[in-house]
Formats: structure tokens, C-alpha cells, sequence
């Protein structure tokens, strides 16, 4: 009997290493992707910036015309988006599966309410004719500046949505009881979309 | 409540207990227990910074004022980053991988402010 545990205790041992491997790379193969993403969105948000020092007037009469209140409150549902995600990676890594439904729900609901708050966001502003015009209209093109990053983000933020569903699916079905990597890699995209729009509140609606 | 489960993969990972842990030390307050421990904390300070930022938002314009709302911004997206995304406790190279864009585009980005319109190395080519 005890030499046919050692070798079980090797391979399972060989078995552990190699899905930590596999863990590890699926994480830096992540750490890439969201890199390239990092370039991408700087050169949005670069543009905003220059847009910004060359025209503050532009913006400030933007700033004058729309209000905080609900993209306040849309930047404290993609937070708690966040915390929803990161709560439910820990459940299902304390193997409490229930709990990762539930909060991975939390997380699907957040982020569609706050696609559905840029769409109103985006109505109000084009009722103010802030809109993809161009350099003549009376906000001096802050619109393109505008609409690329948030568009762009919301397009992320839909993508994660629906990510998450896949997530919340998968889980269900005791995809991740035993190796919980797939929701760490969508975490990583979840937070990262957090990061993104933590930046463009401050400098598109605040500076 | 950090010792209940047993995570059959990932027994490696040391930050695991820490982060199942409801218990957190901090800075001010010592030690405190919450629900959800270190990431509910990250949570309520992010929340609060966000409020600041918006406070702050509504200040008169001047560069004190850009300079702490970027600030602000800029640690709340490391808390996102250190804490959420686990930067803190995983691997060096992913902080490397997130670095080596960052530095690249920043450069760039201040380049281009401090080229006036209608100058840059690409007028001087031409």
C-alpha cells in the first residue's frame, strides 16, 4: 500500500504543478492583452488631454451644461461592480458556490445598469447637440473627444456584461469548483474596465 | 471563516488566506473585522475618494486643483490594480507587463503637451 501511495502523491503532485503552470501563463497571457488595451485607451485618452489644455473654454462650457449627479452615481455602480466581482472570486474559491452566483449576478446587473445610464447620458447630451459634429459646433469638437473613450469603454463594459454571463453559466454548473482560473481572468478584465473609467470620470468630467 | 475551505489547485498561493480573511490590519484603525475583510475596505475607500473627487470637482479652476483630482484618480486606480487584481501578491513580471506600456504612453502623451500646435518633429521633417 505504501508504494502505491507514493507515486499517487507524485502524480497528483505533477498534476498540481502543472495546472498551477497553466494558471500562471493563462494570467500573463491576460496581463498582455490588457496591456495592449493600456495603449489603446492612452491614445484616447492622450487625445482628450491635449484636447483639453488647448481648448479649456470648450470644455468648460461642456462642464456648465451637464450635470455630475448621474454619472456620479454611474461611477459608484461600476465600483461596486468591482467589489461584486472580487467578492465572488473569493467565494468560489472558498468553494461556497451560492454566494459566487450571487455576487457575479450583482456583478451582470451592475454593469448593465450602467451601459443603460451612459445611454441616457448619451441622450442628454445630444439634446444639449453635444455630438459627433466636428470642430465647427459650439462645444468646438468636444464631442469626438468625448464619445471615442466612453463609447469605446462601453463597448468593454458590454463585452464584460456578457462575459459574465458566460462566467455565471459556466459556474452553475461546477465549472470552477475545483479551479476557480476562469473567473480570476474575467475578474482581470472586469477590474481593468474599472480602471479605465476611473481615469476618464476624473479627466473628462472633472478636471 | 478563512480556514473553512480548502482550495484544492491553488494551495500555493499565499495571499489566498489573506484575502479570505475578514480580519484586516490598517494604518489608523488597527485591527478591524468586516465582512469580506481588505476588499470591502478597498471598497468604502474607494467610494470615499470618489466623493472627494467630485467635491473637489466643484472647486474654482486652478492647478492645485487638477493636480489632486489626478492624484486621487491615480490612487484609486492602484487600489483597484494592488488589491482587485491581485498585483500585490501575484507575480513581478505582470506588474512589468502593466509598467512597460504605461511609461511608454505617459512619455508620449507628455511629449505631445509640450509641443505647441503646429510643431513636433514631424513639421521639422517636412
Amino acid at each position: 500500500m505504501a508504494q502505491a501511495a507514493v507515486p499517487q502523491h507524485a502524480a497528483h503532485g505533477h498534476d498540481d504543478h502543472h495546472t498551477r503552470l497553466s494558471n500562471e501563463n493563462q494570467k500573463l497571457a491576460m496581463w498582455l492583452y490588457l496591456a495592449s488595451e493600456v495603449v489603446i485607451f492612452s491614445i484616447f485618452i492622450g487625445g482628450y488631454a491635449i484636447f483639453r489644455v488647448n481648448n479649456p473654454a470648450s470644455v468648460k462650457a461642456v462642464h456648465q451644461t451637464l450635470g455630475l449627479v448621474l454619472v456620479t452615481v454611474n461611477t459608484f455602480l461600476l465600483l461596486a461592480s468591482s467589489y461584486a466581482m472580487v467578492m465572488g472570486l473569493r467565494a468560489i474559491q472558498m468553494k461556497n458556490r451560492q454566494q459566487f452566483m450571487m455576487w457575479i449576478g450583482a456583478t451582470v446587473v451592475l454593469g448593465i445598469i450602467f451601459v443603460g445610464g451612459q445611454w441616457v447620458e448619451y441622450r442628454e447630451l445630444a439634446h444639449h447637440e453635444i455630438t459627433l459634429a466636428g470642430i465647427s459646433d459650439q462645444f468646438g469638437g468636444f464631442g469626438m473627444r468625448f464619445y471615442a473613450p466612453t463609447a469605446f469603454h462601453g463597448a468593454h463594459v458590454i463585452v464584460g456584461v456578457i462575459w459574465a454571463m458566460v462566467v455565471l453559466w459556466r459556474g452553475s454548473r461546477g465549472h470552477y469548483d475545483n479551479n476557480p482560473i476562469g473567473v480570476e481572468i474575467f475578474g482581470l478584465y472586469w477590474h481593468f474596465v474599472d480602471v479605465v473609467w476611473i481615469i476618464l470620470f476624473t479627466l473628462i468630467y472633472l478636471v | 471563516m478563512s480556514h473553512e475551505t480548502q482550495i484544492t489547485v491553488a494551495p500555493d498561493t499565499p495571499h489566498d488566506d489573506h484575502a479570505h480573511s475578514d480580519t484586516v490590519t490598517l494604518p489608523v484603525l488597527g485591527t478591524i473585522t468586516v465582512p469580506g475583510g481588505i476588499y470591502t475596505v478597498v471598497f468604502v475607500v474607494l467610494g470615499v475618494l470618489t466623493l472627494i473627487e467630485v467635491l473637489i470637482g466643484g472647486l474654482p479652476e486652478g492647478f492645485v486643483k487638477i493636480v489632486a483630482l489626478l492624484a486621487i484618480a491615480v490612487l484609486k486606480a492602484l487600489l483597484v490594480i494592488i488589491f482587485y487584481m491581485h498585483l500585490r501578491t501575484d507575480n513581478r513580471l505582470f506588474a512589468v507587463v502593466l509598467a512597460l506600456p504605461l511609461v511608454i504612453v505617459l512619455l508620449s502623451i507628455l511629449y505631445l503637451l509640450a509641443v505647441p500646435i503646429g510643431e513636433g518633429l514631424g513639421y521639422l521633417a517636412s
